[in-house]
């Protein structure tokens, strides 16, 4: 049964800063736009690619320590993310463990939760950008 | 050319040299606390590849 399943050891990195051991979820949409090209005489509908419309959503903790979430992130807000990789284990990169790369994604905002009794979190989201797999 | 030494483990073995890519925001990484400046300089005894001074023949 061809299934792949990840416990524990994804790795996140915001260039070159490891931010995995803060981050619970990694949710990444790999789009491309689909852009309609039909004519007349066309008997269904039919798609062309259009521009990559990528999105990244990362769950984290919340830590203001020094090196932690707020320290990645503070000085990120309003700008383009040079680089953003995501990897399902710490194993070599491989074509059964490809390394995804998300270059110059925008960080609109840095949305944080404050709630009583729980551990706090910020859920970002990492927009546009060019997204590629890579397996070597 | 600036050095650098990682302070965080989030970018490496803490103490190391920091070598970075080509797509490495220095100052990001400087302000987030990850590295730092090195103040290290290479010690006098330091073999230098070319040496600027070193005459190009021994005759004078």
């Amino acid at each position: 049964m061809a299934t792949s399943t990840y416990l524990s050891n994804p790795i996140v990195s915001i260039g070159a800063v490891d931010i995995s051991d803060q981050c619970t979820s990694a949710n990444l949409s790999q789009k491309i736009m689909a852009l309609p090209d039909n004519a007349f005489g066309s008997t269904a509908t039919s798609f062309t690619a259009g521009l990559q419309d990528n999105t990244l959503t990362l769950e984290l903790y919340w830590s203001t320590a020094a090196t932690e979430t707020y320290a990645t992130f503070k000085a990120l807000v309003g700008t383009k993310i040079a680089s953003v990789t995501i990897k399902g284990t710490s194993a070599a990169t491989s074509a059964t463990n490809p390394l995804g790369t998300l270059a110059n994604s925008y960080l609109e905002e840095l949305p944080v939760v404050y709630s009583l009794g729980e551990l706090s979190r910020c859920t970002i989201v990492l927009r546009g950008g060019t997204f590629a797999w890579t397996e070597v | 050319m600036d050095r650098y030494v990682i302070t965080s483990t989030r970018v490496g073995e803490i103490g190391t040299a920091f070598v970075a890519g080509p797509s490495d925001d220095i100052d990001w990484l400087l302000e987030g606390g990850f590295i730092q400046r090195s103040d290290t300089h290479p010690s006098k005894g330091a073999k230098l590849t070319n040496k600027p001074d070193a005459p190009t023949s021994k005759k004078d």
